[in-house]
């Protein structure tokens, strides 16, 4: 086995650059993984067992600025479900250096990205019947405070097609296909969820002070997409903790990294010490096939090649049926088909094969000969 | 035919899956069943009937008619029921819906245009080459979903008249009701060359095959009578079941046969429909649940196979055993690390085959003639396999008999290898090789340092032992899962084995700076761990005797738990040329989780030389201790009465603070509530580290030496027991607006919001004593919920990666496919590597 550079950095470092390799390489040899070794058990078991000890409930940290986030086993499952909607999205926003350094620009950034709907600066809307349209009064204090003005939500309103009218506080909307109750009410809920201003999905942003003096802003709701867009954003070192997300919009080795880095600060969040490999491993296995596969029934275990070790994991019938349909053929080169047919798995010492020509002689000879 | 179970002759290669067809299941089926009457009145199987001999035996003493064998040998064999009309198989309705309707009703083929249909066979060709079975399955699902929703067929043009499916089995075509016939008849109708794009198989998978025109019948294996103690029978749920399909069956016939009006006939049909499907699944929405007498639900075939006790989960993947044996543990520290102490009466109950040999003949035939007592042997295997109890009256036959070939089932005995396990097995740790050691109880004995990996203490629990069977077995259990090459887990790549509490403390006062014992009781203690050395001094330092069990070539630096804490320079440990130089051994450096001691042995000198330092080390500390001994007294709790009136100080003001925080109460409020809590706590932990006493303290001596215990278990007992949090905010549920009647309305304070000023020394009021049980209350609930929760998951993870496995090149692989290219980046394994890393 060649041995990994960081490993020979690390000697040369050490012994200096003309040591020589033979004694790092007998190091290196007694540690390294055995062939056949049931790697991925092991990094379930490891994960597994250490999740007995986490708490349920999510702490939230004490304070009032930081942003609540899922932790402990609920995250944990989060994760490697890939979930495509997570509890509590949330990113955090480096911006380029010339933005980070003044506290001011980077507040009115961190402002700026809030997702303001129409139903956030309305206080009252009244659906008129006899007029056929719906009224909308603008709370004033509020958009004031968010620097917006009518005129903003106006030229929202034309971009939907509506009719409206402007009489003070109160915008009044009129539709030509929406006569009936019903279809105003939904056209005032779609109202309502219009996003005015901002990035959709952000729904609270928090300004943070890094060591060394910058500022970086983070948002509970995230829109990966929409931000890394924005010319102020440092887009190497901006994050959000959707994985399904980040898969979308930075793609898959991405996404890998975010499970294995997500993983692995929810385990040490709790005091838990689980080696990276095995998260590595969860991670490679969930994104192996070029997108992200969740563990459960509809990602990794419902997609072996093997009929029985799906049929066994869950939905037995759904697996068995299908199968017939499809004239599928179990090869009996996994673990689960093997257990259930009485066979040597094909892990750990089962890889090795070793066959015995037992000839047609006598049997008693064999009994104790067969061992060379 | 007896399998002799140390060849393998014969393994399975695969198993291909399909539809049966009717002409298949006549062919299989070895008797047409025609009668519901399963028994004439001399209680003899009706021929044709559903206990028919031809389809196996379940009574002992009889022979079934097909292949001739007792209830022993016979497998079953299947029989089968003509339908008088075609009834749905409930588990395939859906399919037959997407078919009928992605294909068209007049020509059979599938709706979609002919030109672009070998473009797609190329693609389902390659998709299943290169993507895989499921890519490509979710690719027909996707071309059955478009040529559901075309309305003219591109090939006759004929239109098409939508299908709709009312669940559960009910076709209907422009509200008329599609009958299985004519169902049947559109399936039959679909060509050959348009099964591939619905996902079927014209050899394996035809279409109409999912109607059932004949039903095979389970053979009576899979569905046996039991006779009662009063002698009556009772049938098997799917017999009754089955009872039924043959009665509405041959009624539907019937009336057929002699024209009866449609009506009746389609109520009928619809009973026997009803029949078929609750044989296949009792539990369908929407299909009325049939029930036994005793008002219990029918067991049926899908029953039997789903779920945790079903088929694949209860029988297959996993088994009950025999030779094992179950028993309360108790700890031992007398016995080696990887040891176990097995019950006389279990060691004469359960046996190991032992081959007889020429070497070991002699030997056997002791065991053998002492059958009575232990040690013996119970059964005697012969070379033609048959196996002979051990009795008064046998014993000298076959201990004369006794030759090599034969097998002896002997007791088992000190140093058999066995596995030994705790329940929930929840990592591979969880079940590992020890050494027999037969001992005078009747409890398992384990060595205490060995409990943190099954998660065992000794108020109650119980482990299980298991025989190995076969040598092969014994060698892996001796070479793979030993306990001696399990001590660094492979979790985190630190030992779960070492030392915790009382082996922490004696290592301590053994090695610590001023520990001097004179000639004989250093004599005693290396007696105790088997080294006999001519003592030339009258005093040996602790150090130097905790030396002379180290390996002589080991160099070793780590700081201590006890250097940690105090930073003091005797504490740090230096080991060179196996010679302790310095430092307290504690923790840090033999403690369970933490001994980096530990592990820099297991990975540079092995399991061995590991497990033989720790016994020894262990012994050591015990013999210490039990000559020195520690304890702990109320002084340990002492403070001074200034730190007394610091604590409630920092009280006083933190209900002043808080009351000032409380004047413009709101969220925010709350929250700088709750924060400022831990505040006050982390300032009472400031004086008690202060003020509480260091010297001759065990208390502080434990902490220190991470023993026992910690300053959280301090702060509550003398200083006070702190914010008790409910759901994560202040304790605020109760009555209206405030938490007991003790408080009035509107008191956000501290004491009204679960702050317990006591200490446990100084006792709970009664109000703190309520907030303090609800808040552990929740903790307790928690962890209650979390263990399913948490044992799903892992059984997902499991399940998501059990065939991953390690390649020769170091690649991780599930079969064919790469998930890794080098494990873990760089090939280590973590338990053989310093945590992961190489330290050099």
């Amino acid at each position: 086995m060649e041995i990994p550079k960081k490993y020979v950095e690390k000697f040369n470092k050490i012994y200096g650059e003309k040591a020589n390799l033979n004694e790092l390489d007998k190091i290196y040899s007694r540690s390294l993984i055995t062939p056949g070794e049931a790697v991925g058990v092991v990094a379930a078991q490891s994960i597994g067992e250490a999740s007995t000890q986490m708490t349920l409930r999510t702490k939230h940290a004490a304070g009032l600025t930081s942003i609540h986030i899922t932790s402990g086993l609920p995250r944990l499952i989060e994760i490697f479900d890939a979930k495509k909607e997570i509890s509590t999205p949330v990113m955090s926003i480096k911006l380029k250096p010339e933005t980070a350094k003044s506290k001011q620009k980077v507040l009115d950034f961190a402002n700026a990205i809030i997702e303001i709907k129409v139903e956030d600066i309305v206080t009252v809307y009244n659906i008129n019947m006899k007029r056929k349209a719906i009224e909308f009064t603008l709370d004033r204090d509020t958009m004031h405070d968010y620097g917006l003005t009518a005129r903003d939500v106006g030229s929202k309103l034309k971009e939907m097609n509506v009719e409206f009218s402007l009489e003070g506080d109160t915008i009044n909307v009129k539709s030509k296909t929406s006569d009936t109750l019903k279809k105003l009410m939904k056209l005032r809920n779609k109202i309502s969820a219009t996003t005015i201003s901002g990035v959709p999905g952000i729904k609270r942003s928090v300004l943070n002070t890094s060591p060394d003096g910058t500022f970086w802003i983070s948002t509970a709701g995230s829109n990966l997409d929409i931000i890394l867009k924005k010319e102020e954003v440092d887009v190497k070192e901006t994050t959000c903790n959707d994985i399904m997300e980040t898969a979308k919009v930075l793609g898959i080795e991405a996404a890998r990294n975010l499970i294995i880095e997500e993983s692995n600060n929810t385990l040490q969040s709790v005091g838990l010490t689980v080696d990276l490999r095995h998260i590595f491993l969860i991670a490679d296995a969930m994104c192996s096939e070029g997108e992200v596969r969740g563990i459960g029934r509809y990602g990794i275990s419902g997609e072996t090649e093997s009929v029985f070790a799906r049929a066994a994991f869950e939905t037995p019938f759904k697996h068995l049926v299908d199968a017939s349909l499809n004239h599928e053929t179990d090869s009996f080169n996994f673990v689960a088909d093997n257990i259930i047919s009485n066979q040597v798995v094909p892990v750990g010492t089962g890889t090795v094969k070793l066959v015995y020509r037992h000839g047609r002689e006598n049997k008693e000879e064999t009994g104790g000969e067969n061992k060379e | 035919m007896r399998l002799d179970s140390n060849f393998v002759s014969n393994k399975i290669n695969g198993i291909e899956f399909g539809l049966l067809s009717p002409k298949t299941i006549q062919k299989m089926s070895a008797v047409a069943i025609t009668s519901s009457e399963l028994y004439d009145i001399d209680g003899f199987p009706v021929d044709g009937g559903l206990a028919d001999l031809r389809m196996g035996v379940t009574d002992p003493g009889l022979a079934c008619r097909t292949c001739g064998n007792t209830i022993k040998d016979c497998p079953g064999h299947f029989g089968h029921i003509e339908m008088a009309r075609p009834v749905f198989n409930i588990k395939m309705v859906q399919h037959v819906y997407n078919i009928l309707n992605a294909t068209c009703e007049s020509c059979g083929m599938i709706l979609i245009l002919e030109a672009t249909l070998k473009k797609l066979s190329e693609n389902i060709t390659n998709i299943e080459a290169h993507e895989g079975r499921q890519r490509k399955n979710k690719f027909i699902r996707g071309m059955i979903k478009h040529a559901k929703s075309v309305t003219i067929c591109p090939a006759c043009k004929t239109k098409q008249h939508k299908i709709k499916l009312e669940k559960p089995y009910t076709f209907n075509v422009d509200g008329q009701k599609l009958s299985p016939i004519n169902v049947l008849e559109r399936l039959e109708k679909i060509k050959d060359s348009s099964l591939q794009f619905l996902g079927l198989d014209p050899d394996h998978s035809r279409p109409e095959w999912m109607i059932l025109t004949y039903l095979p019948v389970p053979p009576v294996t899979i569905r046996p009578s039991i006779t009662l103690e009063n002698g009556q029978r009772s049938e098997d749920d799917l017999t009754h079941k089955l009872t039924d399909i043959i009665r509405t069956n041959q009624r539907l016939a019937e009336n057929i046969k002699s024209g009866a009006p449609e009506i009746i006939i389609d109520e009928l049909h619809d009973l026997l429909q009803y029949h078929v499907t609750t044989f296949i699944s009792n539990g369908t929405a929407q299909v009325p649940i049939a029930w036994q007498k005793s008002g219990k639900k029918l067991r049926t075939i899908e029953d039997r196979i789903k779920g945790k006790e079903g088929r694949f989960r209860g029988s297959v993947l996993g088994k009950r055993v025999n030779y094992s044996a179950r028993s309360v543990i108790a700890p031992d520290s007398f016995l080696r690390l990887d040891e176990v102490g097995v019950p006389v009466r279990i060691a004469k109950e359960i046996t190991y085959p032992e081959s007889v040999t020429e070497f070991n003949i002699e030997r056997l035939k002791k065991l053998v003639k002492n059958f009575k007592d232990y040690p013996g042997a119970n059964y005697v295997v012969t070379p033609d396999g048959i196996k002979r109890k051990i009795t008064e009256s046998t014993v000298e036959n076959i201990a004369e008999e006794l030759a090599p070939g034969y097998i002896v089932e002997r007791h088992i005995m000190n140093d058999d290898i066995i596995l030994f396990n705790r329940q929930p097995s929840l990592h591979r740790l969880s079940i590992m090789g020890h050494r027999v050691r037969v001992l005078p109880y009747n409890t398992l004995g384990i060595n205490p340092p060995c409990t943190l990996p099954y998660g065992a203490d000794f108020d109650g629990d119980e482990m299980n032992i298991h025989i190995l069977q076969n040598e092969e077995a014994v060698s892996e259990a001796d070479m793979l899962i030993n306990i001696k090459e399990n001590i660094v887990s492979p979790r985190h790549g630190q030992p779960l084995i070492g030392a915790a509490q009382d082996f922490i403390s004696g290592c301590v006062i053994l090695t610590s700076k001023n520990s001097v014992f004179d000639k004989g009781f250093t004599e005693f203690l290396l007696t105790s761990v088997g080294i006999e050395k001519d003592l030339d001094k009258e005093k040996y330092a602790g150090r130097e005797i905790f030396s002379m069990i180290l390996p002589s070539d080991l160099n070793f630096d780590s700081p201590s738990s006890t250097y940690n804490y105090t930073k003091d320079d005797d504490a740090y440990i230096r080991i060179k040329n196996g010679k302790l130089e310095s430092g307290v051994i504690d923790s840090a450096s033999i403690g369970r989780e933490n001994g980096s001691m530990l592990q820099f042995l297991f990975v540079r000198y092995g399991a061995d030389t590991t497990a033989k330092f720790i016994d020894k080390a262990f012994r050591l500390s015990l013999m210490v201790l039990l000559h020195f001994g520690i304890s702990i007294n109320l002084r340990d709790f002492y403070m001074p009465s200034i730190a007394y009136n610091k604590i409630d100080e920092v009280i006083n003001e933190g209900e002043a603070e808080v009351n000032r925080l409380t004047k413009n109460y709101d969220e925010a409020a709350e929250a700088r509530i709750l924060s400022y809590t831990n505040r006050i706590r982390g300032r009472i932990r400031n004086i008690i580290d202060t003020y509480m006493q260091k010297e001759n303290n065990t208390v502080q001596s434990m902490i220190i030496t991470g023993a026992r215990g910690s300053m959280t278990n301090v702060i509550p007992t003398v200083g006070a027991v702190g914010q008790q949090l409910l759901r994560d905010v202040r304790i605020n549920n109760g009555y209206d607006g405030r938490l007991t009647s003790h408080f009035k309305k509107g008191d956000f304070g501290l004491k009204a919001r679960g702050f317990i000023i006591s200490s446990y020394s100084s006792g709970l009021n009664p109000v703190e004593v309520f907030v303090h049980s609800a808040s552990s209350r929740e903790g307790m609930m928690d962890t209650q919920i979390r263990t399913p929760i948490s044992g799903y998951m892992q059984r997902r993870l499991s399940s998501a990666l059990q065939d991953l496995k390690v390649a020769e090149d170091r690649s991780v692989r599930v079969g064919t496919r790469i998930v890794q290219f080098l494990y873990g980046e760089d090939g280590l394994d973590v338990s053989l590597s310093d945590r992961g890393d190489l330290k050099l």
